[in-house]
């Protein structure tokens, strides 16, 4: 194994860690409950 | 030198000179032809026209190591040839090998050597005749191959009909014609065109007798070798990503759960907010879970439904929020009918603590462009030129079904480690490609 595929198996490790927690802590970068209000004006069709 | 050194030499026509600047011994093979001797041990550069060799350009570095010796002969094309000069010449972008062979009775040859690859060089006396699309030969058409370069001498040993010494440089273009090439090199005082033809590293090594170590294909096969090693790296990494995308699932799956289900409908009137609805209780089984709230409405257009989730612990009485917005537009232009938006929402609500969560919503329809009025009697007044919105604007309550779900599965967590782990390796592949 080269170094290269050393440092990307311990980035994928990371990644896989960090997955872990996220997931035990129920965290997301995509969850709404700390949506922007101003968002709500944002309403009507786009179609031109 | 030796007596029988000098003997062989006067049999050969070979001339010996010592070199001025380091003392080494230099032999002229091409005796009254050479004009310019470059020295084999300290890369001088000789004028060999004078009767006692006179120094042109002093160098003390070491010269340049040459796969094929000064001095080597060997078989080629049914004539055997002497290498007596060698040349490491480069452009704006590559560096190369250029020998000179002799031949007392044919005269000379060029040996070119490019990353492995060898020509073999004649010297064309019929110049050829350029048109508008290249240059014609001999009754045949040569294409450009390129701009034209400036092409400058680094190394010089050796001997060679024409003076030279390293830094010297000429303008060169070259035309071709399936694997034949014309090169014409162009100076001050002439123009020079020479024919090469590819001949196999095989063939060179055999013909002159070259340790395979030394050749240069030798070489770039260990540097294809290594590049096959990159390759079987980098399906590596693609296997280390998949290994690590699918334990990244299996995490989440695994830490997800367990499911608890709580569904509940809404009517969210038009014009107003309907507040406070209950839902249902959720129960929250682990430190932290994600919910999901998924709102369905049915049979609505050129609406929207705005929806308001608190997630309130029975414990502490906090509430988490959350919004919604299902929207759903219609209808009909130049290019036809027109559909946008959907019925549905799904918000996902992040971190959220152990215990029982009551879920209440508020919820209110609108329409779209705009809202009718709803007067304090339940009488509706219609805008002033509103009649033409009279179909969109028609006051009701929409029905949302509201499906609440610990447990939730983070997808877009799992993509975005997905994007991560394949984005080293594609970076790669991509940087191959664009260097290949």
């Amino acid at each position: 194994m080269n170094t290269r595929l050393k440092i990307f198996t311990a980035w994928t490790a990371l990644l896989v860690a960090g997955m872990a927690m996220a997931s035990y802590f129920a965290w997301s970068p995509y969850t709404d409950d700390e949506r922007d209000p101003g968002d709500r004006t944002q309403t009507g069709p786009n179609h031109k | 030198m030796n007596g029988d050194a000098a003997k062989r030499e006067a049999a050969s026509g070979a001339r010996s000179v010592a070199c001025p600047a380091c003392g080494g011994r230099i032999v002229a093979r091409a005796t009254g032809y050479a004009v310019t001797l470059g020295c084999a041990h300290c890369g001088s550069a000789l004028d060999a026209t004078r009767p006692e060799v006179e120094l042109i350009a002093r160098h003390k570095r070491a010269v340049a190591k040459f796969p094929l010796a000064l001095g080597k002969r060997g078989y080629l094309f049914d004539q055997y040839w002497d290498v007596i000069g060698a040349l490491k010449r480069k452009d704006a972008l590559d560096i190369w090998n250029e020998y000179l062979l002799f031949n007392p009775y044919v005269g000379y040859r060029w040996l070119v050597e490019y990353k492995g690859d060898w020509q073999f060089g004649t010297m064309v006396l019929d110049v050829p005749e350029a048109d508008a699309d290249g240059i014609v030969w001999r009754g045949e058409r040569f294409t450009s191959a390129g701009p034209d370069q400036q092409v400058t001498a680094t190394c010089v040993i050796g001997e060679f009909y024409w003076r030279i010494k390293a830094g010297d440089q000429v303008r060169c273009v070259s035309f071709e014609r399936g694997d034949v090439s014309l090169s014409c090199e162009v100076t001050d005082e002439e123009v020079n065109w020479t024919q090469l033809v590819p001949i196999a590293a095989r063939e060179v090594q055999t013909a002159f007798a070259i340790d395979g170590r030394k050749m240069p294909g030798r070489r770039f096969a260990q540097q294809a070798h290594a590049a096959t090693g990159a390759a079987d790296d980098l399906l590596a990494m693609f296997a280390v990503a998949g290994i690590g995308a699918f334990l990244a699932l299996v995490v989440m799956l695994l830490l997800a759960g367990p499911v608890s289900r709580t569904v509940g409908s809404v009517n969210a009137p038009y014009g107003k907010t309907r507040e406070g609805v209950l839902i249902g209780t959720l129960e929250i089984k682990r430190d932290w879970q994600l919910v999901s709230l998924k709102a369905q409405g049915q049979d609505f257009d050129n609406r929207w439904v705005d929806i308001d989730y608190s997630l309130v612990d029975r414990r502490t009485g906090q509430a988490i929020g959350g919004y919604g917005l299902a929207e759903r537009y219609s209808g009909v232009d130049s290019d036809g009918s027109w559909v946008e938006g959907s019925r549905g929402a799904e918000t996902l609500l992040g971190h959220v603590p152990r215990g029982t969560y009551d879920l209440y919503v508020d919820a209110e329809a609108h329409a779209w462009p705009i809202d009718a009025t709803l007067n304090p009697d339940g009488s509706v007044s219609m805008p002033p030129d509103g009649s033409q919105l009279s179909t969109w604007a028609q006051p009701d309550a929409i029905t949302m079904t509201i499906v609440a779900e610990t447990g939730a599965l983070p997808s877009g967590n799992w993509w975005t480690v997905l994007v991560l782990l394949l984005a080293w390796p594609m970076a790669i592949l991509w940087w191959r490609h664009e260097n290949d």
